[in-house]
């Protein structure tokens, strides 16, 4: 029954959502090492974020003042 | 199913897009619980987002599920929203933020306005669940939702612009206000733009006739030169009458009781149900109407396999089940039906000689009805009581294997016929109900 079906959905998407925000809450704060607030460069694009966080060299900021 | 797994995939994606963007771009602070409650915040304010989205009666995501389901939908999601924002503070204050943000006075505005969001949040889902127990008329409830709805999420948005550390981040702010946009632009569409169209194109009152003392039929034909849009029997449309004489102006949902084979007229049959209701009978031949549909995944249209049907019927809810029933007769369907119907006395069956008609006819559809009356006049000699196993069983046939149940009635006759058929040992596939009202 249709019913039933929503359920389940709501259930599921309420659990995949919250384990998901708590696992990547989790992962964020073991990424951090001390001393180094404030110190990251804030990137302007998703694309530079990505290739910083995945150890590749994204495109200078220094002209944008930003560390 | 493949439609309905998508959009879930989307929407899971959508809320989590933003948790999931920051979390590649910054590794934020050392303290789980602190970074927990800002992505907490970040997927609240994106369910808030969707949750206009949901609302409005998009045919593109209504189709694969149904109205009724997609705003219950709705209506899980913003308590699922809310229980995610009364987190983020909490663990802020918890993870390292301080609990003087939670009992402190000397706080920066910003504080103060996404505690004013939380507020709105709580009052509007609280009111929005006990809508019925507090005896709050839909159309004031509606008109508060349509105020805190654009708020809250104005509110949120100025709250986490200033407060957010996260959205420093150029892509963040792009992302933010893209989503801040697309909700007010769906919010103005859907509430204000769409009544205007439909406004401006009205359908006319071509007939309102009476069932019985507190039932009418009002049929509706669409401005000239246009047909009724495709419709499935069984489903639902809202209409706004426009009838002046001080009469009320307010949109309704009903179900269709017309056929869909005829286009140029589109009928419901309108129980007098309360204030508004009560003033279908004085609606006149002329009178104009916005129609916006039609909505729903209540029909036998939808599954062509199944050729054995029962149909159980409680007072007004004929009507989705007469609308079939008329289809199956105009397209010449050929099906086995069996319709219990049940009403409290034989003044209030409506479609009586329409139904008596359609079970002589040769042609299809096989029709049989049985009327089960619970408070019948003493000359009654036909099935008195309720809808029950008993009855079920011996009408039906002691093997209900391959029957599928289409119930519509009152919430306490659904509930009861769902238990029946429970311990009958019908499963869930093969029972399909209405569930009448978006507030149950």
């Amino acid at each position: 029954m249709r019913r039933t079906a929503l359920k389940h959905v709501t259930t599921g998407v309420v659990i995949a959502v919250t384990l998901l925000l708590l696992l990547l809450g989790v992962l964020r704060a073991r990424a951090f090492e001390p001393g180094m607030e404030g110190q990251e460069p804030v990137p302007n694009s998703l694309q530079e974020a990505v290739m910083t966080r995945a150890g590749m060299p994204g495109p200078p900021t220094e002209h944008l003042s930003l560390r | 199913m493949r439609q309905v797994l998508l959009l879930l995939a989307l929407y899971i994606g959508v809320v989590m897009g933003p948790a999931v963007a920051v979390f590649l771009a910054r590794s934020g602070s050392g303290n789980a619980v602190m970074e927990t409650g800002k992505l907490f915040a970040l997927a609240g304010f994106m369910i808030l987002a969707l949750q206009f989205i949901l609302a409005a009666r998009f045919k593109g995501i209504e189709r694969p599920v149904g109205l009724d389901i997609l705003i219950r939908y709705h209506k899980h999601m913003a308590v699922f929203g809310l229980a995610l924002l009364l987190a983020h503070p909490l663990l802020i204050a918890a993870g390292g933020g301080g609990w003087q943000l939670l009992i402190g006075l000397d706080l920066p505005w910003y504080i103060w306005l996404g505690k004013l969001t939380l507020v709105i949040v709580i009052a509007t889902v609280l009111v929005s669940l006990y809508q019925g127990p507090l005896k709050l008329k839909f159309e004031k409830w509606r008109f508060g939702h349509d105020m805190a709805a654009p708020a809250m999420v104005v509110f949120a948005f100025i709250h986490s612009w200033y407060a957010g550390e996260d959205l420093a981040m150029p892509f963040m702010k792009t992302l933010w206000i893209g989503a801040l946009l697309s909700t007010i632009l769906v919010f103005i569409h859907h509430r204000i733009l769409r009544p205007l169209r439909l406004k401006s194109r009205p359908y006319s009152v071509t007939d309102v006739t009476p069932e019985s003392n507190d039932v009418w039929t009002v049929t509706l034909a669409p401005p000239r030169g246009q047909r009724v849009p495709p419709y499935l029997p069984g489903q639902f449309h809202f209409i706004t009458f426009y009838r002046g004489r001080g009469l009320p102006v307010e949109e309704h949902h009903w179900t269709i009781s017309s056929s869909p084979r005829r286009n140029d007229r589109v009928s419901s049959t309108i129980k007098a149900l309360g204030d508004f209701t009560s003033t279908m009978g004085e609606t006149r031949v002329g009178d104009m109407a916005a129609v916006h549909g039609a909505f729903g995944r209540f029909s036998h249209v939808l599954h062509p396999e199944e050729k054995d049907l029962v149909f159980v019927a409680g007072g007004i809810g004929i009507t989705p089940l007469m609308s079939m029933l008329r289809y199956m007769r105009d397209s010449g369907e050929s099906l086995s039906v069996l319709l219990l119907f049940a009403n409290q006395n034989e003044k209030k069956i409506i479609f009586r000689r329409e139904l008596e008609d359609m079970e002589k006819e040769e042609a299809p559809p096989r029709l049989k009805v049985v009327h089960v009356l619970s408070r019948p006049e003493v000359d009654w000699t036909g099935e008195k009581g309720h809808v029950d196993r008993e009855k079920i069983e011996r009408y039906a046939g002691g093997n209900l294997e391959g029957k599928v149940f289409y119930v519509c009635g009152p919430p306490g006759m659904l509930k009861a016929v769902l238990a029946v058929l429970a311990g009958l040992g019908v499963p869930d596939r093969r029972i399909r109900m209405e569930i009448f009202s978006f507030l149950d």
